[in-house]
Order: C-alpha cells, then sequence, then structure tokens
C-alpha cells in the first residue's frame, strides 16, 4: 500500500473522485434554508442538478472521498485494503477551498464527503468534523452538505457532525445478515443499524423541540413550510438558536446483483427502513465488479441496470402511490417482471377493481391507474370539482391515455371498445408499431354499406377478411 | 371587435388588461406588437405602458383571486409565446368571476393555457438555474444566459440571496439585458452591449478551476453505465452554449 502525501490537489482530485464514485446518493434535496448573512450559499427544497456525467446520473454535489486508505476488506469495494492502489487523503483546507471555488462558479450545491477508515472509525469520523466545522465556520458556507457516517463510530462524534450538515447517511451495502458476513465481515447489522436508530431519535426530538420554540412565538400548529419560516424572521431566529439536526433526514444504499437475494427480500427490507428509522431515500446501486473476487457473481452477469431501475419504480410506488411491498411481489413471485413496470403489473394481476369511472373515485384509486400519476390525479381531483371531465380534457392535463385508456371510464364510457383480459391489454400495451388510435380507433364491428362510398375506398377495403373490396 | 397591442412586457400586459377592461372585455383581445396580422374588421388600439395602471391590476389579482394565480399569470407573461396576452385576459376574467379556484379549472381553454406557459417558463427557469455558470472577471463574476423568455430578475431573485456577500452580473444575451449586484443589497437590471461582453476576458487562474472540474466530471462517470443518449436528454445541447465547456 503506497501512501502518497505530495500529490497535486488535481491527483488528488481525481483518485478520490474515481474512489468514490459507486456511492450513488447525490441529491441536494429535502433542506430550505436562506443565506446566513455571513457568508456565501443557500439551499433549495428540491435540490439543483448542475450537470450529468457521461452515464447519465446528475452531478449536484462534489462528491470525493476525504481518503482512500482503508483498513477493512470489503470484497466488493475497490478501496479494500488488498487492493494495490495509490492512497491519498485530502488537507481540510483542500476540501474546504474546492467547495467554495465550484460552488461560486454555481458547478454544485454542495458537499458530500465520504472516506475509507482511517485507523478506527471513530478516528474517520474526527476527522470529517474538523473539515466540515472549518466549511460552516471558518469559510461561512450556506450550501448544502452530505456526510456519509461510518458504522461503528462513536455516537459523541455523529452528534456533533449532526449539528453541522444537512444530510447524514449509513450505507446499508447488503440487505441480509448472511450477505454482510459474507462479503464485509467487518461491518455488522448492529453496527449499521445503531447509529441510524441514533440519528432518528435526534431528528425526531429536534423537530419537537423547534415545533415547541414556534409555539411559543404563538403560531398555530401543523407543518409550516420552509418558505414561511425563511420569510417570518422571528420564527426563523428562534429556529437558529435551537439549530437544526441534519434537515434534510437520512438515507441509504444498498448493492444490487452482488449477493442471490430476490426484489421480493430487497423491497421488503426497503419498506421496513422506510417505516421503522423513516428515512427519506433508499439508493440501488447496481453491482459494478471491480474486483473480480472469487466470492463474487462472474463477469458473466452484466451490471444489472433493469432490475436497478424496476427497484427504484417499486421504491416510489412505496413511497406515494400507497402500494404495500405485499401488493407488489411474494414468496411464490420474487422477482419484478421484466416486460411491464410493476404498477402495470399489479392493474393486470387485480383487473377485477377496474374500470374506474374519472369523475368519481378516490384519490388512492385514480392512483392505481397505469398513466395517472401524483400530478393528474392531483388535477383530476380539484377539475372534477367543477365540471365532468372527458377523455379530451385528461389528455390535456397530462394523462398517458395511451396506457390509461384500458382502465378507466369517463361518464360511463370507455374511449374504445376494448376488453379487461390481461393477455389483450398486455399485448396493446406493448405493440409500439401501430399508434394506438388507429389500431383501436378502426375496431369496427359493422358498416353500412351505400352506393356513394367513393372516397371511403381505403375504409371500404378492410370490411372483408381477405381485405379486397367486394366492388 | 377592438384590438389592444401592447409591447410585451409583463407591466405592458397589465396595461393592455386595463385597457380592456375600460374598453369593455367582451370583444377585445390583447396582441403583442410586432407579431400579428392585420385583420379586418378591427379597431386598433395601441397601449402606452403606464405602471400604475399595472399596478393596480397586479394588486387587484393579489386581492381579488389568489397569490397563486398572480405567480401563473406573471410567469405565463414573461413567455414568448404570442397568444399569452388573450390566454391572460381569459384567465382574468374567468378568476375576478369566481375567485381563488380558477387556477384547478383546467378545463377552461384559458386557464390551461396559462398554466401551460407558467409550467414552461418554470422549466426553463430551473433549467438556467443549474446550467448557468459564473467566472471570475477581476473583482466580480460573470454569468451568461440565453433564455427565450424573460427570466432574468427570476434569476438574479435567487442568486442575489445565495450570493449576498458577492458582486456579480448576470448577462442576457438575447435581450442585452443585464442583471447587477453589490453585496448586501438589490439587483439592478439595465441594458448592456452584448459586442462589449463577448470580448471580455477571464482571469488567469479560471483556466485551472476549469481544469479541475473536468477532472472531476470525467472521473465521476461510472464506465459500465455509460449512456450518452440519457446525458443530452437530461442536458440538452441548447444550453450548453455559455456552459464555458472546453472542446
Amino acid at each position: 500500500m503506497q501512501i502518497c502525501d505530495s500529490l497535486s490537489t488535481m491527483e488528488k482530485l481525481r483518485i478520490l473522485t474515481d474512489a468514490a464514485k459507486y456511492d450513488v446518493s447525490c441529491s441536494s434535496s429535502g433542506s430550505e434554508r436562506a443565506n446566513n448573512g455571513r457568508g456565501i450559499g443557500n439551499t433549495v427544497n428540491s435540490g439543483i442538478c448542475h450537470a450529468f456525467s457521461a452515464d447519465g446520473r446528475c452531478i449536484s454535489l462534489l462528491k470525493i472521498l476525504f481518503s482512500n486508505e482503508c483498513i477493512y476488506d470489503c470484497k466488493y469495494c475497490v478501496n479494500r485494503s488488498s487492493n494495490d492502489v495509490v492512497r491519498t487523503s485530502f488537507t481540510p483546507e483542500e476540501v474546504c477551498n474546492l467547495t467554495m471555488e465550484f460552488y461560486r462558479r454555481n458547478y454544485i450545491e454542495g458537499l458530500f464527503l465520504s472516506s475509507g477508515i482511517i485507523k478506527n472509525p471513530t478516528y474517520t469520523m474526527e476527522q470529517i468534523f474538523i473539515v466540515v466545522r472549518l466549511l460552516r465556520e471558518k469559510y461561512n458556507f450556506g450550501g448544502y452538505i452530505h456526510i456519509k457516517g461510518i458504522p461503528g463510530a462513536e455516537p459523541d462524534v455523529i452528534e456533533a457532525i449532526g449539528w453541522y450538515v444537512d444530510r447524514m447517511s449509513i450505507n446499508l451495502e447488503l440487505p441480509t445478515t448472511e450477505g454482510l458476513k459474507a462479503l464485509a465481515p467487518n461491518k455488522t447489522r448492529n453496527n449499521i443499524l445503531t447509529p441510524m436508530r441514533q440519528i432518528q431519535n435526534s431528528i425526531t426530538n429536534n423537530r419537537l423541540l423547534i415545533e415547541d420554540g414556534r409555539r411559543m412565538l404563538g403560531r398555530r400548529e401543523g407543518n409550516l413550510s420552509p418558505a414561511t419560516v425563511k420569510e417570518n424572521t422571528s420564527l426563523a431566529v428562534a429556529d437558529k438558536s435551537i439549530g437544526r439536526f441534519v434537515p434534510a433526514g437520512q438515507s441509504t444504499q444498498m448493492i444490487i446483483g452482488a449477493t442471490p437475494e430476490t426484489d421480493y427480500q430487497l423491497v421488503t427490507v426497503a419498506e421496513a427502513l422506510y417505516r421503522n428509522y423513516n428515512l427519506k431515500r433508499v439508493f440501488y446501486s447496481a453491482f459494478v465488479n471491480v474486483n473480480k473476487d472469487s466470492d463474487l457473481p462472474g463477469m458473466d452477469g452484466s451490471t444489472p441496470l433493469a432490475r436497478e431501475h424496476r427497484l427504484y419504480q417499486a421504491d416510489f410506488l412505496l413511497r406515494f402511490y400507497g402500494y404495500k411491498a405485499a401488493d407488489l411481489l411474494s414468496e411464490d413471485k420474487p422477482h419484478f417482471n421484466t416486460l411491464v413496470d410493476p404498477k402495470c403489473d399489479w392493474a393486470l394481476r387485480h383487473l377485477d377493481i377496474f374500470p374506474v369511472e374519472i369523475n368519481t373515485a378516490d384519490y388512492y384509486t385514480l392512483l392505481k391507474v397505469p398513466g395517472i400519476g401524483v400530478n393528474s390525479a392531483n388535477r383530476i381531483v380539484k377539475a372534477r370539482k367543477k365540471a365532468n371531465l372527458n377523455f379530451d380534457n385528461l389528455k390535456k392535463m397530462g394523462v398517458v391515455l395511451k396506457r390509461a385508456l384500458y382502465f378507466i371510464t369517463c361518464q360511463g364510457k370507455m374511449m374504445y371498445n376494448t376488453k379487461l383480459d390481461e393477455d389483450y391489454i398486455l399485448r396493446n400495451m406493448l405493440d409500439n408499431r401501430i399508434d394506438y388510435r388507429q389500431r383501436l380507433g378502426s375496431e369496427i364491428t359493422y358498416r353500412q354499406l351505400s352506393f356513394f362510398d367513393d372516397n371511403n375506398e381505403l375504409a371500404y377495403n378492410t370490411i372483408t377478411p381477405q381485405g379486397n373490396g367486394i366492388l | 371587435m377592438t384590438i389592444c397591442i401592447c409591447d410585451g412586457t409583463t407591466e405592458g400586459i397589465m396595461t393592455a388588461v386595463f385597457d380592456a377592461w375600460t374598453i369593455g372585455v367582451d370583444d377585445t383581445s390583447i396582441a403583442i406588437d410586432g407579431m400579428n396580422n392585420c385583420e379586418w374588421f378591427a379597431e386598433y388600439h395601441n397601449v402606452t405602458t403606464d405602471n400604475t395602471k399595472a399596478l393596480r391590476v397586479m394588486s387587484a389579482i393579489r386581492k381579488k383571486i389568489s397569490w397563486r394565480a398572480y405567480e401563473m399569470v406573471y410567469t405565463a407573461s414573461i413567455s414568448d409565446n404570442p397568444e399569452r396576452g388573450n390566454a391572460i385576459l381569459g384567465f382574468l376574467r374567468k378568476g375576478f368571476k369566481i375567485g381563488a379556484s380558477v387556477v384547478d379549472d383546467l378545463q377552461d381553454d384559458n386557464v390551461l393555457k396559462v398554466f401551460k406557459l407558467s409550467k414552461k417558463t418554470y422549466r426553463e427557469y430551473e433549467h438556467y438555474r443549474e446550467f448557468l455558470r459564473f467566472r471570475k472577471q477581476g473583482a466580480y463574476l460573470m454569468a451568461k444566459v440565453d433564455p427565450k423568455s424573460n427570466i432574468l430578475s427570476m434569476l438574479a431573485d435567487f442568486f442575489a440571496d445565495r450570493f449576498r456577500q458577492e458582486s456579480f452580473m448576470i448577462v442576457d444575451m438575447n435581450r442585452s439585458i443585464a442583471a447587477m449586484h453589490v453585496p448586501d443589497s438589490e439587483c439592478i437590471i439595465s441594458h448592456v452591449d452584448t459586442e462589449q461582453i463577448k470580448g471580455l476576458d477571464y482571469d488567469e487562474n479560471e483556466e485551472e478551476i476549469r481544469i479541475l472540474w473536468e477532472v472531476f466530471e470525467k472521473t465521476i462517470a461510472i464506465e459500465a453505465r455509460i449512456n450518452e443518449k440519457l446525458q443530452k436528454q437530461n442536458m440538452p445541447l441548447i444550453y450548453r452554449k455559455y456552459m464555458d465547456i472546453r472542446k
């Protein structure tokens, strides 16, 4: 293991970015904060993606490792101690300078800092604490900071860092104990879940304290939007005197495809994490085989990108559409359908609740229709108060009629003469050759013959089974 | 049939709304100067932009309809669609009649048009907020944008909070206007000469930072997942002109 201290900032940046790229979470969302009046920077609740890399992912934060020295030997990681790579570390000033210069030019929203484990987890987190405190207090940086927690660190240092950052996350890596033991024996489920629980409790206590503070100023209970707090200076001052602990919440990451868990197990673990630890996001990282270790799946399996895509779709269904993991998959059906997305798949297996009448169905039933998302469902519910909606209105409001038409009625009528049959609908949805309006709109069962049909010859030709005209 | 011709700015359109109301809204429409053909049997009325009239209309919208309706009307008025005057007039007629729920009534043609224009403007604003790049030019930072809608004041407002202690300038190359900001003050928008702007050179150490950024951007991509089509979809080529990407 070579440790190089005399590298230029550019060389260090290259090595430590290359080491950090497999950590997929890069969002800068969840925290809304105005400029603090002393320095530079604010945050936006929705997050901002300033650039996109060649693999299509968004670059929103300066994602680097503080150091790629590591005492652990996790089999999937490019930085493991048995790999012979150049090892180096930034100095805290280098990290701060890079962050400030990039931020000033609007390249990034903030900093994402992780690290390999130097000496022991607590020592590593102490070094990260030095960087974060320098950035916030000396450089007066007000933008977004996301820190990766190291499993096994002492609670004190995690508590201290939480007051300075916007988001703190700890990677679950593998969803089962067996998987962790096989690939990352130094990380146990206990020393990953304990700090997650600690952060969750501290966030809840902090929110309750802030709520109490606002109530004492005479504000009514209930959710005050971040924008309202921004405008109301006395609230903002009160919040600041209490401080915010990890305002953008926690997230975590799981590796897909390195161990033989089924999609059902992954989705159940994700659901349990959202419910029990109040996570904001679970990220799924398709396994990229960098080490070619004998314990890892061989190179015949390419990077499982399609599987990762399906898992993200299922993740959104769990969070925004009111689905449960048991709805989507089960022990008998442990993997996702490759042809259709999970929502369509659920709809095709539950055709008994369709067709749904747009003008009377409730919000959550509307959400179950493929082609109607959260935005469209909201617009439908609000617009139908004035008058009944028809298919034309729906199309203009952004409903994907190409998928939804098999499942909905407007004022009692379906759009075309379609059947509520699984194979029929699946075949039609996957058929991309002809536009659905032509294909379904011409499925006529009879036509009135006439002597004056000379300008309808094309339609005439479709009447006989062979396709030739009678005359 | 009376057609009011205004100059296309937000204040112009609001003044035209005021004038149309005094004339009688039933048979009036609003056209943008320079974007229309002559029509038979129509009377033309030139609208001189009057800030007091515009402010009266704007405060009436905020009081009698809602803040959200005002947001929608403002963002629709700065977009570049020639039909925006008429859509806003129709929207306001309905809004003053039924009140705050007009923003949800997407079945009405004018409400839908204003909604879509407002969304389009917000999308462009968000894109420019992402892709705008500042460069150090002596004592201040400078950025160039070339938007289709007139979003300069929205951008200036955002960056005035983010970079409250910095001096910066954002230049709209299409309209030859720029927003200027000095520490702890409001932004000023004024006309500039784009030829002069094009001729300015950046500081020497700008090149260093650009190279560092390029190293970061190229290294962060995972080779097994390279997808240029997705990158183009997320970061369209039309926004890349003033991002100063090195060849």
